[in-house]
């Protein structure tokens, strides 16, 4: 593979960018990723404004407000907005106390969205939903795959044909259309999507670690360690799962891959987070109506998404090619 | 040869079984009374018992569930909540606007696809190969949803080459097709390379070499039929999903196929609408493997001796 080298560095770093974003979002993230100044839609990347946080009375929230000028008549700032509206304001209501302290100049370095959010705020938060999707569904396929591949395995007989034929019937099912029909019947949200691309994506596993099983299984350690009369759980736990561990991995880095690819998809379909989670496929539902004046509101999630699914498919690919290079590229 | 089409045909019937009980499982754990979402949210008690009774919901879930069955393979799919049109004539009205769409995309994922295989093929390390790979990586991995988006806008909106959205004649056609066929195309060009390089390595390869043909010539006359078994993978993995609803491509571009028709019945929460879609799609889908599969051992022998033996 012409990657082989320089793959397992691009796929880990693209993996670690993701990670470290997703984990530190909140001292990442320069704004709040849902909080909407309504007067900076739709603006372009690298667009900055003035803006005055401060809040009418000492037990509300502060709110911002976009400014133009700024006037100060004894204890009040006469604030003019952009709309030429004027706002009297009482210093100490304002943020800080003075106006130096609560006026603030933002910075949108990939723009806003169609609600004045900062679209950067939102991809850096999108990071962790990513994450805790695509690991969990995997971790679901990864638990029901490993154990029914096993139970297949090592029975063998009628338990491997009911398994098999049931990993046949999921298999014969087109898995976004399967997604597609458990979101659609129950309520569209993300426990919903990472359970259920969990429940559709564990054949795959299943597969392979009954293939593990039943290579390990005729093998002399393992002839012996049952003539030494361990069970065969104990053979299954210490003897057979640490010597698949690594097709394991691979197949699990690319689940990851997979379930953030179908998170998306699903997010961008409606049937998977609702408005407003910053969910990357959510984000270009949400904004592809406004294609036309704000490109970027779409482009920046659907990069995010290529990366994050291209550095895991790099990933796990170029682990496969270390650990076994007569391994084709084939899927 | 009948042997192994018999036995690849028997084997499907489990697996056609499976699908009709999960579509028929979807759509019982459905939250909620169907009779109610069928009303509304007015009703009186009276007509929700009378429909009741004429949708047999009453029954016990195995004779439902025979029933069910028994209507899937008269082409039964039920009503439509909405318009009460028979959900068959519905996916019939717009399956082949899918069909149509779905050939496009594969005649231009093996067009493209192969072509940019073998050229990567003939000189390994090349600039050109990396830059091409680098290419069908990125098309495996960027979304399909995102690529038809990019598309719209720069072919579309920026460019005014194509109509962005829409349906009508083949200028329609092509973004969603290439939109579509984008990742079987970056796959089909990946396996493609590698199933050349392996030919091009063989001692046939260097017989024909050796006699002094012209290197295109032992490109195309004998290393290029080998790559007839890509292909066939490709359409026998992608074609199906195609078929069984390119639900994304169709959202994005207003293709009136049956993915869309699925999407907006969801939306309007249709139940037999999704449950007839739904299943018509995974049957397609599984039709598709099995013609493929024949079609495999058809070409390759060796499939077909191999998969009797089992």
């Amino acid at each position: 593979m012409v990657l082989k080298d320089t793959g397992i560095i691009f796929g880990l770093t693209c993996v670690l960018l993701i990670a470290l974003l997703g984990i530190f979002a909140p001292w990442l993230a320069p704004q709040d990723p849902n909080s909407q100044i309504l007067e900076f839609r739709n603006k372009p990347p690298g667009f900055s404004g003035d803006i005055v946080l401060y809040r009418l009375a000492p037990e509300l929230p502060y709110v911002s407000l976009v400014l133009k000028e700024v006037d100060i008549v004894d204890e009040t700032a006469i604030i003019t907005d952009i709309l030429n509206r004027k706002h009297y304001i009482k210093l100490p209501n304002i943020a800080g106390g003075t106006l130096a302290e609560g006026k603030k100049t933002v910075t949108f370095w990939l723009g806003t969205d169609q609600f004045g959010r900062d679209i950067l705020s939102r991809i850096i938060y999108g990071a962790r939903i990513s994450l805790m999707v695509g690991f969990s569904a995997s971790i679901v396929a990864l638990v029901i795959g490993v154990f029914l591949g096993a139970l297949a395995g090592i029975n063998g007989g009628i338990t491997d044909t009911i398994i098999m034929r049931f990993t046949d019937v999921m298999f014969g099912f087109p898995t976004l259309l399967f997604l597609i029909g458990i979101t659609a019947a129950l309520e569209p949200n993300l426990n919903v999507v990472f359970l259920a691309v969990g429940l559709v994506t564990w054949p795959g596993m299943a597969r392979l670690v009954r293939g593990q099983v039943l290579q390990l299984k005729e093998q002399e350690f393992i002839q012996s360690a049952k003539a030494l009369g361990l069970n065969k759980a104990a053979i299954l736990w210490r003897h057979i799962f640490p010597n698949s561990l690594a097709p394991i991995i691979v197949t699990f880095t690319l689940g990851i891959a997979g379930a953030i690819m179908a998170e998306a998809s699903l997010s961008f379909l409606g049937l998977g987070a609702q408005p407003p989670t910053p969910s990357w496929g959510a984000m270009i539902n949400s904004s592809k109506d406004f294609l036309r004046i704000a490109p970027w509101s779409s482009l920046a999630p659907g990069t995010a998404i290529a990366v994050a699914v291209l550095g895991f498919n790099i990933l796990g690919d170029s682990v496969r090619d270390i650990l076994d290079p007569k391994m084709n590229i084939d899927r | 040869m009948i042997q192994y089409f018999l036995n690849r045909l028997v084997q499907t019937v489990p697996v056609i079984l499976g699908v009709i009980i999960i579509t028929f499982v979807l759509m019982y754990i459905v939250p909620g009374d169907p009779v109610v979402s069928m009303v509304g949210e007015r009703y009186n008690e009276e007509t929700v018992q009378r429909l009741r009774q004429e949708m047999h919901l009453d029954d016990p879930l195995s004779l439902q569930f025979l029933r069910y069955v028994g209507n899937v393979f008269q082409g039964n799919f039920g009503n439509s909540f909405i318009t009460g049109e028979p959900v068959a004539k519905l996916v019939m009205d717009k399956f082949p606007n899918t069909m149509i769409l779905a050939i496009t995309a594969m005649f231009f994922a093996v067009l493209v696809g192969l072509t940019s295989g073998i050229i990567s093929s003939i000189r390994p390390g090349s600039l050109l190969d990396r830059g091409i790979m680098v290419l069908t990586l990125a098309g495996i991995s960027a979304p399909v949803f995102w690529v038809g988006l990019i598309l719209v806008l720069v072919v579309g909106v920026i460019l005014r080459w194509l109509p962005p959205t829409g349906f009508g004649g083949f200028e329609y056609l092509i973004l969603p097709a290439v939109t579509l066929g984008l990742r079987s195309a970056a796959y089909l060009a990946r396996l493609t390379r590698a199933t050349m390089l392996d030919v091009l390595s063989q001692d046939y390869i260097r017989t024909a070499r050796s006699k002094k043909l012209p290197e295109w010539k032992v490109v195309i006359k004998h290393a290029f039929p080998n790559t007839l078994i890509p292909v066939i993978t490709i359409i026998g993995t992608d074609f199906g999903s195609y078929l069984s609803g390119a639900v994304l491509t169709e959202s994005i571009f207003g293709w009136p196929g049956i993915g869309r028709l699925a999407l907006e019945a969801i939306l309007k929460r249709d139940f037999p609408v999704i449950q007839g879609t739904v299943l018509f799609m995974a049957l397609m889908f599984v039709l598709m493997n099995v013609l493929v599969d024949m079609l495999y051992g058809f070409v390759d022998p060796r499939v077909r001796l191999e998969r009797s033996r089992k």
